[in-house]
């Protein structure tokens, strides 16, 4: 057992378990993908040999384990967008109810999005990632994750907008 | 506004993957320390399920071997006619030896 993976899980791991939690809209499906995931860079290490970029890597391994799982399960789409309909608790419980409502209703607005786009608002928002790099991790062309970004983000900002401008 | 709304989404912090996670995927990928490595197989084990019959199967095995042997030695001056019944009653005497080890066998099993 290499350390370096242990080292590897604990740099990594909260930031792809926040992707599938968010793409598959269930935390058994994110935590199942999650360990699939690590389970097999200790089989077989020599995955991540001549890797530059960790977070992108493991991000496109995530996403494409993820939809391998939902394809195992049931048709991807399908399956990923009944799930999305299902609460789930996608961001740390707030103390200040404004708050609260705030990240209730963000995960509302994030379950109406299509898989797809979901994940590219997600890896342009919280992983921060430029167009180039979510369509070389998603296998998409870069105009179209720009495009999924403008609609995503669009689509948000009218659901959440009388909150948001309530809470400034 | 869209800067705005973008850095405030960006502050949402996600939950953190289950605390048992990491040591249900590291966990498992290491040999517990108190796991036994089976034995090496030995003679023992092919012998295991009935030693004492195998043994009397050995002995036989050994009577015949003598009386073959002592039937082959040609500088025995006995006459022709005596050998035969020599031979013959230790034969008996084996094939006797022979039906006891068979009822010893059958009672152990």
């Amino acid at each position: 057992m290499s350390p370096d993976l242990r080292q590897l899980y604990d740099e990594h791991a909260p930031a792809l378990f926040a992707f599938l939690l968010n793409f598959t809209r269930r935390e058994e499906d994110a935590r199942d993908v999650l360990q699939e995931l690590f389970l097999k860079l200790v089989a077989r290490p020599e995955l991540l040999a001549g890797v530059e970029n960790l977070r992108a890597f493991l991000l496109r391994l995530a996403h494409r384990q993820a939809i391998d799982a939902h394809r195992r399960r049931a048709t991807q789409e399908a399956a990923i967008e009944r799930a999305a309909a299902e609460p789930v608790a996608l961001f740390v419980a707030a103390e200040d109810p404004d708050e609260a409502a705030f990240r209730a209703a963000l995960a509302g607005g994030l379950a109406e999005l299509p898989a797809e786009q979901r994940a590219v608002v997600h890896l342009k928002l919280w992983e921060q990632m430029t167009f180039a790099e979510i369509a070389d991790a998603l296998d998409i062309p870069a105009n179209t994750a720009a495009s999924r970004y403008r609609y995503g983000l669009d689509k948000l900002q009218a659901l959440l907008r009388p909150l948001y401008e309530e809470l400034r | 506004m869209n800067d705005d709304f973008e850095r405030k989404l960006r502050q949402q912090p996600f939950r953190a993957p289950p605390p048992d996670l990491r040591e249900a995927i590291f966990g498992r990928t290491e040999k517990p320390a108190n796991v036994i490595e089976p034995a090496r197989w030995t003679w023992r084990d092919w012998f295991w399920p009935a030693p004492q019959a195998w043994g009397a199967l050995a002995a036989l095995w050994l009577i015949f071997a003598a009386l073959t042997w002592s039937e082959d030695r040609p500088a025995s001056p006995t006459p022709a006619l005596a050998a035969p019944s020599a031979v013959a009653s230790s034969t008996l005497v084996a094939i006797h030896h022979f039906h006891e080890l068979h009822h010893a066998i059958n009672s152990l099993n």
